[in-house]
């Protein structure tokens, strides 16, 4: 008796080890997605662990903007498919000094809050440095982290700065598309010592070719503006040069990513530019003034202020290192 | 178990007068974006003012924080004079006393949640500038906090960072080469303090009158002995804050258009 058990038994083995690899196989789940999940999630806690809708948006932001709402009529509830926010590619230059790294972690924390939001991270340096590369492991969302040196005949004061390196992202962004359809995407300047409200990104993500608005605490001014009649900009509130045909501060400004991709030879100029014409330079290569949108209702809001660090002082510092432990600043 | 500790927190606005002090919303816009990534934090915000200025107000609502709004103006005879170096009187000391009153007794608050955490509340008060620079994980290292917990703070007192040196765990010196013969050569930037601690000493505040330096001493030597603080950031080799300070902005031809009578809209807020 017990034989034909056993026999029974070892007959049925291979089946039933079949069957569960089978079970395996389809309970397992699918490889993941080739496009990266968002980083963002679009709750964050707030008060009590609640969870609450991401951006409520005060008093500043627009209402009606179709994906903040549903945020928060529906707070609980997966979203609706619908077709995707367009992504907003932030290009900052930086390069190493004692607050870089605080500089870019302020930076990180507010883009952090922003939805499909693209960091792309220019390093003025010959390789990437580890400072900048173990950061961004951290950070918390979609970055691209490149590199180019500044040449040194570049380096004066007075001449324009981060030439190369906002060059360098305009370049990653049209070799990244020039195989397949853009997807909507936005573009904008994001210098490490400026501030941003998250008001600023929601005005800038429905930028069609090139949208602009004010900026606080630049040009030696309470704030710089493009001057707005009837919805088009017709000149230029600026403490400075207000003959540029573009006189707007590289925080003012965002252009569409097919722009972009449009006018491949559009990059900011070392030949022949003079300083202060940067952004007018760029700007005349891709658009007209009688394109321009504005932003920030008619451009009478400051959503960006051109905040900048004080040099540090270090003057306590031993000129030899003398500490036993190295510590990251 | 731990259950999840609510984290206090106090912020000194420095809010002088609008002109004075033109970065003050960009500060505060920034700040409030870093602590909208931290769970369980209550803002306090305390304005060197008469009483609530509708900027920050606004900006207080549109935070989505959990915040209380506090207002005390500094005495004159503190104040700092038209030309006079920050560094020359210590700032935002009522402002911060005005907070410590707040957490002990209630009372006085001109927006968001009146009244302070129920006693018996764990958690921990940290005193936070606006011009400072702050990871999220500092706060989640403060957040246990059970007297005084301290850490290095980066870009201070003349150093890449000033810091506790700590040895089996036990803060055993300071890394520090500005006036080190401080009871507590720490930054503001660079201490919690448990919330149970600062009830059991209701006396324990800043003293205004305190030499150069040493505001964070005055409060500290009511509380603890250097030798009990408890070191965080990897046993203080980790700088998770920063001492930044923001350039006052050149207003040159705003002072020029403003002779000219056709200054900047006051209307338009910056």
């Amino acid at each position: 008796m017990k034989s034909v058990l056993f026999s029974r038994f070892f007959i049925l083995l291979p089946w039933i080890l079949i069957v569960i690899i089978m079970l395996d196989v389809d309970t397992r789940r699918p490889a993941p997605p080739l496009t990266p999940r968002p980083y963002f999630s679009p709750y964050v806690v707030g008060r009590g662990g609640a969870r609450l809708p991401l951006r409520r948006g005060g008093p500043d932001s627009s209402p009606g903007r179709g994906w903040q709402k549903r945020n928060e009529s529906r707070p609980q509830a997966r979203p609706r498919p619908e077709p995707p926010l367009p992504t907003i590619y932030a290009i900052t230059p930086t390069y190493s000094r004692p607050v870089q790294k605080a500089e870019l972690t302020r930076l990180a924390n507010t883009f952090r809050q922003v939805a499909q939001l693209h960091w792309i991270l220019v390093e003025d340096a010959a390789a990437r440095s580890e400072l900048v590369s173990r950061f961004l492991a951290r950070a918390g969302l979609p970055s691209t982290h490149l590199h180019v040196p500044t040449p040194r005949r570049y380096k004066r004061p007075g001449l324009p700065r981060a030439t190369e390196q906002r060059n360098a992202g305009l370049a990653w962004l049209r070799q990244r598309h020039q195989y397949q359809r853009a997807q909507p995407g936005v573009l904008f300047f994001a210098d490490d010592d400026n501030t941003y409200s998250l008001e600023l990104f929601q005005e800038m993500r429905t930028t069609r070719k090139v949208s602009v608005w004010p900026v606080g605490l630049v040009g030696g001014r309470r704030y710089e503006r493009p001057l707005v009649e009837n919805g088009k900009v017709v000149g230029w509130y600026t403490g400075w040069r207000a003959d540029r045909p573009f006189a707007i501060d590289m925080a003012g400004f965002a252009v569409s990513l097919q722009v972009i991709l449009s006018n491949p030879k559009a990059v900011f100029k070392r030949r022949g530019s003079q300083p202060g014409m940067q952004e007018s330079d760029f700007l005349k290569q891709i658009t007209t003034v009688e394109e321009l949108e504005p932003k920030a209702s008619n451009c009478t809001k400051v959503l960006v202020w051109h905040t900048r660090t004080e040099k540090v002082n270090l003057a306590n510092e031993p000129k030899y290192r003398l500490d036993t432990v190295k510590i990251e600043v | 178990s731990h259950s999840q500790s609510p984290e206090v927190e106090g912020a000194a606005g420095h809010g002088l007068q609008e002109q004075g002090r033109l970065v003050q919303k960009a500060e505060l816009v920034r700040l409030s974006q870093t602590l909208s990534l931290v769970p369980r934090l209550h803002w306090l915000l305390v304005e060197d003012a008469e009483g609530p200025t509708p900027l920050v107000s606004r900006l207080l609502a549109a935070s989505g924080l959990l915040f209380t709004h506090l207002a005390v103006l500094t005495p004159k005879a503190q104040r700092l004079r038209e030309g006079e170096p920050g560094w020359v009187r210590p700032r935002g000391v009522e402002q911060r006393n005005r907070a410590l009153d707040w957490l002990r007794s209630g009372g006085g608050a001109v927006g968001g949640e009146k009244d302070p955490p129920p006693a018996g509340t764990r958690g921990v008060v940290y005193f936070a500038d606006d011009d400072n620079t702050y990871s999220r994980e500092l706060f989640e290292e403060m957040r246990w906090t059970r007297g005084v917990s301290v850490w290095p703070v980066g870009l201070v007192g003349g150093l890449r960072f000033e810091g506790p040196r700590v040895q089996d765990g036990r803060v055993v010196g300071f890394h520090t080469a500005w006036e080190p013969n401080r009871p507590f050569p720490v930054d503001m930037a660079g201490f919690a303090v448990a919330l149970p601690l600062l009830l059991a000493k209701p006396s324990a505040q800043f003293d205004a009158t305190a030499p150069r330096g040493h505001l964070e001493s005055s409060l500290l030597s009511h509380l603890v002995d250097p030798k009990d603080l408890e070191p965080r950031a990897a046993n203080c080799t980790r700088v998770l804050v920063w001492h930044t300070r923001t350039e006052k902005p050149k207003m040159k031809q705003e002072e020029q258009l403003q002779r000219q009578g056709r200054g900047s809209d006051p209307a338009v807020e910056v």
